[in-house]
Order: C-alpha cells, then structure tokens, then sequence
C-alpha cells in the first residue's frame, strides 16, 4: 500500500512507536508510512533460492575511498613502471606482494582471500561510492527511497537483538564524509541508519573525562525531562512529532549512558601506535571495540577517508599521499585488526572473535593499467580487487584472474561466466551474516519492488548474478 | 460534550497573557472526552507502565486543549467584535456545533479557496496560531531563523490588528530571506561543489533575483538560454554548464573526448530541468520507454517514449560546451565556453558515455532528433533559437506555474499538493479537472486551491513574493497545529485524515539542518567558525554549498556542523535530497553531544549565557531572555518558577542547563 501518501508524519494517526534499541523493536505493529516513505513492516518474500551460510556474527566493512590501484598491490604486475623498491616477494604462483607497501600483509597472506575479478559499472567516485554504500547502481529514479546496506542489514538482524543490546545495529566511521555521505536508511524506519562517528573527533568527546561528562548529561537529562514535565501545556500541540522525539532521546540517552559506551572510546597509546592515529586507525579501533563489547552491533563501515586518489605521482614520495604512505595506511590498520579480533575469544567455545567476523576492504572500481603522462592511474571499471578475511572465509584463496597487464579478466574465479560487482560483495556479506540474499521488498513507496541484489546491473548488457561469491567460504 | 472555554476566562487570556492566563484554568476538572483517545487508553492499562504512560498522556491532553483555547482566545475575541453583524450568534458557544464551523475569514485567495471548501463541507479548522507562535513560524519560514528576543518582545508589544501582515511584508526581501531561499533553490539547482568556481556568483544571482523580486519566468528563461566565452561571466549559466561533467581532470589532450560527453550532459540538463520547473521525474524516460515499466506509478509518464525525451533534449542541441585546457599544468579549467553552434541533437558522433547511465543505456547511433516540447509536442518556430523557444514553451505551460507554486506551498505548509515534488502525474491532473473520480495516490492533496495559486502567480507576472505572500498572510498559514475536540464536534474525535487535504491546521515541521544549526548560532549568540576559509560567519547559509563548510577534508566545528546536517537531512546536492522532516536518535544523540551545541551553552563561549549571567539581571530576568531567545515565547508562570530556581542555585551552570534543556526541546526542532 501506500505509494507517495501525501500526508507527512504530522498527519498520521497518533501511533505509539516504542523505540527500544534493545531487545523489543516495535511495540504493536506499526501501519501505514512515514511521510510515505517509510515502510514497516516490510513485505520481503523470498524472490528465489538461496541458503544463506551464517558463517559470521559480525562483519566489518573498509571502503578504501577514492579506489586503491590493484596491479600495484593485491593482483601484482611487474611492468616498465614498477618502481625499483618495492622488494616484491612471490608467494606462490598466483600471489605477489610487494613487502615495501605492505609490510604486515605478506605475513598474513594465508589469512586472506581475494578476488580479482571484480567489475564496477561506475567511472565516477560519486556514483561508484553510492554503488558500493548501497550495493546497487545509482537509480536517481528511486534514489530517494534506496536505503544503505547497512540498514537493510539492520533491519534483518533486528529480531536476533537481545534484551542487553543497547547500541544500533549498524554502526559507520567517517561516513558523513564520503563523497556520497552518509546514505540513510531509504524506505526502512529511520531506527535503522547507521550511526557515524567521527573518529577523529569522538576519542575526545566521549573518551574524555567519562565520568564528568557522564555527570553533566545525566544532569541536563534530568533537567529536560523535568523541564517537559513543566512545559507539557505548552508542548501539547505540538502532537506527534515531539512524543516521537521524547522517544528518539531516551534511546539516544540509553546508548550515552550505557556503561560500555565510554569503552569504546578507550585507545591505550599501543594501540594508536600500532594502528594509526588518523580516521583509519582509529575507526579500526572503533570497530574492533564495538565488536568486542557485544553490545548490538553487528555491522561496521568504515570510509577510510579518501586517500587512493592517485591520478597523478602513485609513486612520487614528495606526495603527502601516495602508494608509499597508503598501502602502510592500510596495512597497519588491517593487520592490527586481524592480530587482536583473532587473539580474542569468540562467543562459542574454541573460536576467535575472527572466526565470527568477516572483514571486507574494498574500493568503488580500479584504476588504469596504463600509466597517465603524470605517472598517476585514473579510473578503471574493468578489472579490481576486493579483499576477504575472518568469518567464515578460506584464507589463502586467491578467486578470478586477470591478464598480463590488469586491463582484463581472463577467469572471473567463480562459478558464473561474467564478473562479479559490488551487488556481489554485498550478497556476501548478508550470506555471511545469515540473510537470504534473494528476498526482495514489494511494499516500497514507489511501489517499485526492492531486490535485495540487483538482478540487472540498471538495464546495462553486462551480465549480473544475484549470488554470492560462495567460493570464498571454507 | 466537554465545556467550551469561558468567554470571560477567554477575554482574561487576552488582556492579560502575560500571566499565563487560561491555561490553569481548565485541564484538572475536566472530564476526559467520552470518545476521545485519552479515554481509549485508560480503559485497559496492562501495566503499571502503560498506566503511568495513559495518566501522563491524558494531562497532556488536557493540557492540549487548554494551550489551543489560549490561543484561540485572541482570534475569538478579536473576531467576536469583528464578525459580530454577519454572523449571528458568532460570540456564542453554538459556534463549536459540528456542522457548522465559524466561518473562516478570508485574507488572501488561499482562504477564498479553502475557506470555501471547509464551511461547504462542515470540516472544522483550528484556531489561530498565539502571536508569539506565528512569530516564530513565519520567521522560520521566511529567514530559516528564529526570531532575536528584540523582535519578539516588539512583536508581542505591537496591537496594531495588521501586525502579523507588515511583518510578512517586512521579512521578504531581507538579506535573509534571500539566503533562505537562495539556500532551497540551491538544493534544488543541485548548487553542489562540483559546479566548480562559477557557483558563488551563481549563488549570488540566486539572491539577486530573490531581493529583487524578478519575474521567476525571466529567471528561468535565463537559466536556460545564457551564451559564454566563459560561462563564469553568466552566472545563471551555472545550472547547464558544470564541471562535473568531465570524467577526469587529468585528461590526454584538449581533444580528449572523454573529458565530458555532450549528449549525456544535456539529458542531465533536461531532467533537472524536468523536476524543477515541471515537477516531472524523467529520469526513467532518460533510459527507455514508460511503456511496460511505469504503469503503476505513473500513468503520464508510462505514455512517453524515450523519443520523446530526446526531442525535448534536442532543445539544448545546438549547445556547446568546450571546456578549457591548461598546457602548463595539463588540467582542464573549469570555465566553459557555451554557445549554440553545434549541429543538433545527433547521436552518431560523440563520445563514450560517462555521466548519467555511464554507457547502461547505449543510444542508438546515427539518429538526429529535432525539438518537441514533451507536455504538448510543440517546436520552435522559424528561425527561432531552440533554447529560446523552450523557454518559451515551458514558461508559457500552466505546468510550470503548477510545479512551481507546488514547491513553495510545501515547503510554507508543510505537505504540497503532490508529493514528492516531481511526481506530478499528468494523465490523472487532467481527468481530475475534469471532475473525474480518482482514488489513485500521488494525486494532488487539493487541486482546486493548487490551480487557483497557479493562475493567481502566472497572471502578476510570476512574483515570488506576491506567492509567499499570498501563502503566508492567509489565516490558513496562521492556525494552530492543534485542532482540539472540542471544535471537531461530537463523534469526530480530533482528527480525521481525510480533512488533511484542506490544511485546517498547521501541520508541524522538524527543521531543516541549516535552519537548525543557524538558529543554535541565533539562539546561543555564540557564531559558527568554518575551517573553510578561516572567516567567521553567523549562519551556514552565508556559504554556498554544504560543502564549503569544509566537512570533508577540513577540521574542527566544519565537519561538526556537517554532521548535524547530514543528520537533518541536508541534500548532498548529486543525489536526490533525502527524505525530509524525520525525527531520529541520531538527531537526538547529535544535540546531546554535539560540540557545536555544547560549546556554545558553555558561559566560556562569551555568548548569550555569558552576557545573562555576568549582568546584574535577576534570575527570573535571565530565564525569561533564555526562553525569549531560544524558544521565542515568554516562559509560563510554572516554566519561570522552574528556570529560576535553577538560576538562583548556580547562576553559570543553571543558565547553561537551561539553554541545553530548552535546545533539546521539541519545541526548539520543529517548527510550528
């Protein structure tokens, strides 16, 4: 029902949402739409056949903004302009790593899998961000009602809350700023967001002096639930919408003053060391903090802040930001993340917090295999990497080939004929975490049916599955 | 039937609303409504919970109905004196029965309309909005500001009875009006970064036209037809002409087709000029047919081929735009020549697709395309430039005024006629005039006053400001959100939906993100510092574009500020605005911790909280300032009695948590 209903929330029947981040999520069941936008509950049917592996609790996602250049890195080709120091060492066959860019990774290759033969419909950043936030191609027909994956898997793992989970589901870093910002949680209820932190400024304003600040809300909570008490005359005509915000506080407030809360916030100066101390390092410690308290949330994003942009010097050291600072970056923070979710022990006896996590690192395309006049890379949708590990995953697996320089595929390395895309990493994810991949929304606003995965890449001639890419489970 | 306010209590309120009179009046010993939610869910508390919650809402409620009757109270007696001759027996409590509602005065065509329809069908309306309320509404509205405690005390200081008119008068036009407007029409023109360096003089032609009043027909004719050698030295230019067109900065040669391709470029232009001035989303009709895709959603649009799209593109086929190139530094500069001596809208010779499907949807080659007008197959006339005549042609459709006075009525009222802006469904708009019955959604919430507003702006020359005007001195614009029982009549209960279409209340609004982080600044006198440029401004809509305020690279309060829009559903300009008027806990968990709140409540800001506490006011003075600048009312008697206290314990720390307390409230978020 309920296409482009007119009426703002305003207007709606006084309906009692009881926000309760924890455990219950919806108190009755909530009918009609939010200024016909917002649907709930969903009418998702299985569109096909699919079993999801379940093989993770948790999964973290890195987008390595502005696209990380694969024939330099994780699908390595010695050509004429392959710097002298990149101290490459062949693992075996099909895996080279350059130990100069990543000192930390090669260690830990087994750990690892790839897939080589990705494809990405997008040449811009913008597009290919909002691709690979939303795991499908920008449709400005229905953008407006698109909403992040990772609210889609909000609102799947909803039911699986616990009474004791007090933070959201879906939590992001530095998303608000990306290129396409943070994208919201489209026709789904807007509990279902992803709460971004920024973690360059939120170590101080949470991890601070805890214990005052703690304090000081507590007390100005107090004054403003007294101050509603006095003011109830004149808020009564407010209606609806403020009953609502008296709701998203106290959930808001719940999360702040939840004694693991400040936790998260706790970086010893090790940890900084060996992480890194800008957006990336200290998302990553963000995400292994949230995945270690346990405390709801299941899905982790983290933008890495734009740094693989190299259309010009890829390997000019007088750059602030070039192969011989980003791929560190990156390996630091990655392999830090690996040591200490596999160093702690996971919710069933025997296994590591790694076991139970997946962990995708991921760009929005390539980059040219050819070398521009400025010895830079630009964008290249053809051929790319994304990474795979922990939760699930066989480590060691090296899916897809390309050719001699990296313009193409010559093995996609999976069980279809074309190339996986973004569609397919996201499918991955939700079979990783136990959600049927195949299910599709038909009670959208637009009244256009929401798949899941995306059966045809936007009406283009390329070939797209809607599965998974299943070869890269043990 | 529960007792109507007493006309003495009622005057009492009136002459005396200072003491907060009327309110206490009612709410203790009155019966909850027989019929009325209250009395619903009193009936089976499950819990103690449930039953705390149904006590808290039934004070509520009662104190609901005393709130609106003050309200009311002026309206009443001002009109008791006013409609006393033409309406018999108006001062009386009959006028309440259901069925027959007061009659509404009429102010401005709005009213005409929707007055008409109200009393015709026995809808009841709510009353008008207390002066403090429209004060800070129509502020809001007008300026994206809430009101100084300067112009509130004024404001409530001044009886004379067109008060409310002079100030709609003297708000449109001002510098912030035109910053507000500019800032919506940003949002709309997709005023992104990626317009590149022409998008400061374009913002500031935006503003020119707003202070101006000029003819919005002339202005979009000239969005639409400016000729270059630069396009920066025509701002208006800016919408059509947009760096983000190139696909990379860093190209091969000046020849390099690829920096940007012409066809995609203008079917760009074309839907954005589709969803703006026509309120028709033609992005699906940019790819492929309606046919066998848009049934159920649109029938118009399912009618149209994508032909038919390319024959409106073709308008814009003789435009060029030849990006500049940079020998030294091999980079393409932003400023485009744009002229009108390509050949046509030809599809055989130009480059790889990279901008609006990316090469999804590969256009057949070799085909030329000549102009047609998509609502009625028009072409330009001999020898008549083609983007002339489209200006021409749109300007001159009912359509335009149509869409146009669709956007200003949603954003003024909260819910436009179609929603959202760009899902006007021609096919059923033209059975509808016809009186034919349809059930579908998307139809106008009320196309009779939509199709009065749209003659009334096409016939004065397309002012703006006669519009907003129009909009805003209506009674309808200055009703109370609260339609209490007692006015809807016996068995109604408060609301029912199918009166939404004839707005017989105002509807209440979350605030936008720069109204809200615009009016924190306002409210707290502590101003915003943008990492951007290093200056110090007082509202974000001084800058041009969200991302000038420098969230995505910069530092300190930027991205904070950044944050805070995002969380208010602020458009990033490229994809299609999000989906307003939302509450959410990140909103709430954001005005809780945000620094940009925080810092600014703080006494060591040096701003309002500071200049309260260090003066020899007493506490109570401070409170009523606090509330007069954050809440733009007077505290109650209760309210006053409360802050006070807070003071006079700790005069810093008391004023502070008042401020964050009084931030945090609905009150402060929505508009109303």
């Amino acid at each position: 029902m309920c296409a482009a209903d007119p009426r703002g929330p305003d207007l709606l029947p006084a309906r009692r949402e009881v926000l309760r981040y924890g455990g219950l999520a919806l108190a009755g069941s909530v009918a009609g739409s939010l200024a016909g936008q917002v649907v709930w509950p969903l009418d998702a049917r299985a569109a096909g056949k699919a079993t999801p592996r379940r093989t993770a609790r948790h999964c973290i996602f890195i987008e390595m903004g502005g696209a990380i250049s694969p024939m330099d890195t994780w699908d390595f080709k010695q050509t004429r302009w392959t710097p002298p120091d990149l101290d490459p060492v062949q693992l075996r066959d099909d895996l080279t790593i350059p130990r100069a860019l990543f000192p930390n990774l090669v260690e830990r290759m087994d750990q690892v899998a790839l897939v080589r033969s990705m494809r990405a419909p997008e040449l811009i950043h913008f597009n290919g961000q909002y691709h690979t936030q939303t795991g499908r191609a920008l449709n400005v027909a229905l953008a407006r009602e698109i909403p992040a994956f990772g609210s889609v898997i909000a609102a799947e793992l909803d039911g699986e809350r616990r009474e004791s989970d007090r933070f959201p589901t879906y939590v992001s870093t530095y998303l608000t700023r990306a290129r396409a910002g943070s994208i919201g949680a489209g026709f789904l209820p807007t509990r279902f967001s992803g709460l971004d932190l920024d973690p360059t400024t939120v170590f101080e304003s949470f991890g601070g002096d805890v214990e005052g600040g703690r304090r000081l809300l507590e007390e100005r909570f107090r004054l403003l639930n007294e101050l509603a008490e006095v003011s109830a005359a004149e808020r009564a005509s407010l209606g609806r919408q403020a009953s609502d915000y008296r709701d998203y506080y106290r959930t808001a407030y719940g999360l702040l003053t939840d004694a693991r809360w400040p936790e998260l916030f706790r970086a010893s100066a090790t940890d900084r060391e060996r992480y890194g101390e800008d957006e990336f390092g200290l998302g990553c410690i963000l995400a292994r903090n949230l995945i270690e308290a346990d405390a709801g949330t299941r899905f982790i994003y983290i933008y890495d802040g734009d740094k693989w942009d190299h259309h010009a010097g890829i390997f000019d050291r007088s750059r602030r930001w070039n192969h011989y600072t980003t791929c560190p970056r990156l390996d630091r923070g990655f392999t830090s993340l690996l040591d200490d979710l596999e160093a702690r022990p996971g919710s069933e006896p025997g296994r590591t917090l790694l076991d139970e996590t997946l962990i995708v690192v991921a760009s929005e395309f390539g980059r040219t295999p050819e070398m521009n006049p400025v010895l830079g890379r630009d964008h290249y949708r053809f051929a790319y990497t994304t990474m795979f590990a922990g939760g699930g995953v066989a480590g060691g697996r090296v899916l897809g080939r390309t050719n001699e320089d990296g313009s193409e595929v010559v093995d996609p390395g999976w069980k279809h004929p074309g190339q996986p895309f973004m569609d397919n990493t996201v499918a991955t994810i939700y079979s990783a975490l136990g959600i049927d991949w195949r299910k599709a929304v038909h009670n959208t606003p637009s009244g256009r049916e929401y798949l899941y995965v995306d059966t045809i890449s936007l009406g283009g001639s390329e070939m797209m599955f809607d599965d998974e890419i299943g070869d890269l489970f043990a | 039937m529960p007792r109507p306010l007493p006309y003495a209590a009622a005057l009492a309120a009136v002459l005396f609303p200072f003491l907060g009179g009327g309110s206490p009046a009612l709410p203790a010993s009155l019966p909850p409504s027989p019929n009325g939610p209250a009395a619903a869910r009193q009936e089976a508390p499950a819990s103690a919970r449930e039953q705390a919650r149904a006590e808290e809402e039934r004070r509520a409620d009662a104190a609901h109905r005393a709130a609106a009757e003050e309200e009311t109270a002026t309206e009443k007696a001002r009109r008791a004196v006013a409609t006393a001759g033409a309406l018999p027996g108006a001062a009386a409590p009959s006028s309440d029965r259901p069925g027959s509602p007061r009659r509404m005065p009429r102010r401005t065509l709005v009213d005409e309309v929707l007055g008409e329809q109200l009393e015709q069908q026995g809808i009841p309306y709510a009353g008008p909005a207390s002066d403090a309320r429209f004060l800070r509404r129509v502020t809001l509205d007008a300026t994206g500001l809430i009101p100084t405690p300067e112009e509130v005390r004024a404001f409530l200081a001044d009886d004379s009875p067109d008060k409310r008119s002079r100030l709609v008068d003297r708000l449109i036009g001002s510098e912030e009006f035109a910053e507000q407007w500019a800032w919506f029409f940003g949002d709309l023109f997709r005023l992104a970064h990626q317009v590149g360096a022409v998008r400061n003089p374009f913002q500031s032609w935006i503003k020119e036209w707003l202070t101006t009043d000029r003819p919005y027909d002339e202005v979009v004719r000239d969005l639409l037809t400016g000729v270059a050698k630069a396009h920066g030295s025509v701002p208006s230019l800016a919408f059509l002409a947009r760096s983000h067109q190139a696909k990379s900065r860093i190209v091969m040669s000046p020849d390099d087709y690829s920096i940007h391709n012409r066809l995609d470029a203008i079917d760009q232009f074309n839907v954005d000029v589709s969803r703006v001035f026509l309120g028709l989303n033609t992005s699906c009709i940019s790819c492929h047919d309606g046919a066998a895709h848009l049934e159920p959603l649109n029938e118009w649009l399912s009618e149209r081929t994508r032909e038919e799209f390319y024959r409106q593109s073709a308008f814009f086929g003789n435009a060029r735009l030849i990006t500049s190139w940079d020998d030294r530094s091999k980079n393409v500069v932003v400023d485009l020549l744009v002229d009108d001596l390509a050949k046509g809208y030809d599809t055989g010779d130009d480059a790889p697709y990279h901008t609006l499907s990316e090469g999804r949807f590969p256009r057949l080659e070799g085909l030329a395309y000549e102009p047609a007008f998509l609502l009625t197959g028009e072409t330009p006339a001999a020898g008549e430039n083609p983007r002339d005549a489209l200006a021409r042609l749109l300007t001159g459709h009912p359509q335009f005024a149509r869409a146009t006075v669709n956007l200003v009525w949603g954003k003024l009222m909260t819910v436009a006629f179609v929603e959202p802006y760009n899902a006007f469904d021609l096919a059923r708009l033209g059975r509808l005039a016809a009186g034919e019955e349809d059930l579908l959604p998307s139809r106008p919430v009320n196309p009779e006053l939509m199709e009065a507003l749209a003659e009334d702006f096409a016939a004065n020359d397309f002012s703006f400001w006669r519009l907003v005007k129009t909009i805003m001195k209506s009674e309808a614009y200055g009703l109370s959100p609260h339609l209490p029982a007692e006015r809807t009549g016996e068995g109604n209960g408060e609301w029912k939906d199918e009166w939404a279409g004839y707005y017989p209340r105002r509807y209440v609004r979350v605030l936008t993100g720069p109204e809200l982080v615009d009016s924190l600044t306002r409210a707290t006198a502590v101003p915003t510092e943008f990492a951007f440029s290093g200056i110090t401004v007082e509202r974000v809509k001084e800058l041009t574009t969200p991302s000038d305020l420098g969230g995505r690279r910069g530092r300190g309060e930027g991205a904070e500020v950044d944050a805070l829009l995002q969380s208010f559903f602020q458009s990033n300009r490229m994809t299609p605005a999000p989906v307003g008027n939302r509450g959410s806990i990140l909103q709430a968990l954001l005005m809780m911790q945000s620094g940009v709140v925080n810092r600014r409540v703080s006494g060591e800001a040096g701003g309002r909280v500071a200049e309260l506490t260090a003066s020899d006011r007493d506490a109570g003075a401070v409170v009523d300032e606090l509330f007069l600048a954050t809440l733009g009312r007077f505290p109650t008697p209760a309210e006053s009695e409360f802050g006070a206290e807070r003071i006079a314990a700790d005069r810093v720390s008391g004023a502070e948590d008042l401020q964050w307390a009084l931030l945090n409230s609905p009150e402060f978020l929505l508009n109303h």
